[in-house]
């Protein structure tokens, strides 16, 4: 995966924020998502422009975690996520 | 650290009475009563295009009904009004060359869908072979018996258990699949998947000396605080072996007339309580044990657990319909902001069924107190 590269979220994914945490349903399949307090943050991060490698970045500073670790969950996130079309592919 | 968590469950997935369900029986409906007379509300069918008459007022998940269609179900018709919404016999049409944007299966065979919802550029068309045609023109639901297969009163149990709800669904009303009894002036919910006990659990909730209020739909109205609930209409049905339980156990519970594979339970009249709103104290979502022991076990879920498990369990029609969507996923997302919810497990037979009771009497009550006061500890589990 390219981590330079922006992610846009599907216009299809209507979020929810409950109790802190994400709820995310996906209009075209009728299928729905939970995002924990983590997923949500990259959730919005994403939504604000923000490329992967700019993503860990932000949370690096937001969490104690190694950035080894951080890319490692980041890039399986973006995987689900992308998999279920709840992101599109890199903007060109 | 934590991170997607996938669902792929769809709201529509809904409980479904279906012909496997109902016997398997071919027998032609009863004649389906068509009336005349003076209206005051006048609803043009579509395809027939001539004026039919609204005779009945009812009363269906805290709105006015006026239909010129008799439901037993619903208990004795009330006066018309000029607010609400219209329930309409029709002839329907299916919109030509159109393939079905929407399906719906029966859990046990998903494959299977019975149930076609058809855009029709005016409310969709839906299509359930055996149980009737139906059509959501604005405020108005157009109901086509004409080629229903299944007995009358099943047909009457798929409107008002399946299309009514989704109907009101269309016009932002958040109705969850779901049963409810009365506890000393508040409610508890308890929904899950098709099968997993409501009603018998709700059955259980009465033997202990509360009011089942419902035990299949529940509309929820978000919009003040404490959040209320109130029964789409009073209806239990139990299966024969639950019935035989607590039939004659002192509960006031006896046999109605046979729907579906389930029992119509005559329940006890109680007019106070008929189609009003209660505060609602606290959602459970009844699974499965996982444990060999069996044991009552409640465990908490957070706010996103239990909107997720909420969706599911909404009635929706058209989950491409965004505006709609958006209106009861944010009613969802403040039920469950804004009510207790937890997951219930306990052990399947019928005789540790007061010791399930007394354990949710128990563990509500002070989710019960904190939402009316002077409600919470007056009950004796």
């Amino acid at each position: 995966m390219d981590m330079h590269a922006t992610l846009t979220l599907s216009p299809d994914a209507m979020a929810r924020e409950v109790g802190g945490e994400l709820v995310i349903l996906h209009l075209g399949s009728g299928t729905y998502f939970g995002l924990d307090e983590v997923g949500t943050r990259i959730w919005q991060l994403l939504g604000e422009g923000l490329t992967p490698a700019a993503v860990c970045d932000r949370l690096e500073g937001e969490y104690d975690v190694p950035r080894e670790t951080l890319e490692r969950d980041l890039v399986a996130l973006i995987d689900d996520l992308r998999l279920h079309d709840l992101v599109g592919r890199p903007a060109a | 650290m934590a991170v997607g968590e996938g669902q792929r469950r769809s709201p529509l997935a809904r409980e479904h009475h279906g012909p496997a369900g109902d016997g398997g029986t071919s027998r032609k409906p009863r004649s389906w009563k068509r009336t005349s007379g003076r209206c005051r509300r006048t609803i043009r069918a579509a395809s027939t295009n001539s004026p039919t008459p609204a005779r009945f007022g009812y009363r269906f998940a805290g709105e006015r009904l006026a239909s010129d269609l008799h439901f037993a179900s619903l208990g004795r018709p009330r006066g018309l009004s000029s607010t609400g919404f219209c329930v309409v016999g029709a002839r329907i049409e299916l919109p030509d060359g159109q393939h079905p944007s929407h399906s719906w299966s029966l859990p046990r065979r998903p494959n299977d869908p019975y149930i076609w919802l058809f855009e029709d550029g005016q409310g969709g068309t839906i299509d359930a072979p055996g149980f009737g045609r139906f059509a959501v023109r604005e405020r108005s639901l157009l109901v086509d018996w004409s080629g229903a297969t299944v007995p009358a009163p099943v047909a009457e149990h798929f409107l008002l258990n399946q299309i009514l709800p989704m109907f009101l669904a269309q016009h932002g009303r958040l109705i969850l699949h779901a049963a409810v009894v009365r506890v000393a002036g508040v409610c508890l919910a308890f929904t899950g998947e098709t099968g997993i006990g409501k009603s018998t659990l709700a059955a259980a909730f009465a033997a202990a000396g509360a009011e089942v209020l419902t035990d299949d739909g529940v509309v929820i109205s978000t919009e003040q605080t404490p959040v209320s609930a109130a029964a789409t209409y009073r209806n239990l049905r139990l299966l024969p072996d639950s019935l035989a339980h607590f039939a004659g156990a002192g509960t006031g519970l006896s046999s109605g007339s046979t729907v579906t594979a389930k029992q119509e339970v005559a329940l006890p009249r109680r007019r106070r309580s008929a189609g009003r709103f209660w505060p609602l104290a606290a959602v459970y979502y009844l699974q499965h044990s996982t444990r060999s022991a069996a044991d009552v076990v409640v465990q908490d879920l957070t706010p996103r657990e239990a909107c997720m498990r909420l969706l599911g369990q909404s009635f929706q029609l058209d989950v491409t319909d965004g505006r709609t969507v958006a209106r009861v996923f944010a009613k969802v997302a403040r039920l469950a902001d804004a009510v207790p919810c937890f997951t219930l497990s306990y052990p399947r037979c019928f005789e540790r069924l007061p010791e399930v009771t007394s354990a949710v009497l128990r563990h509500s009550a002070c989710w019960r107190e904190r939402t009316v006061p002077e409600a919470g500890l007056a009950v004796a589990p």
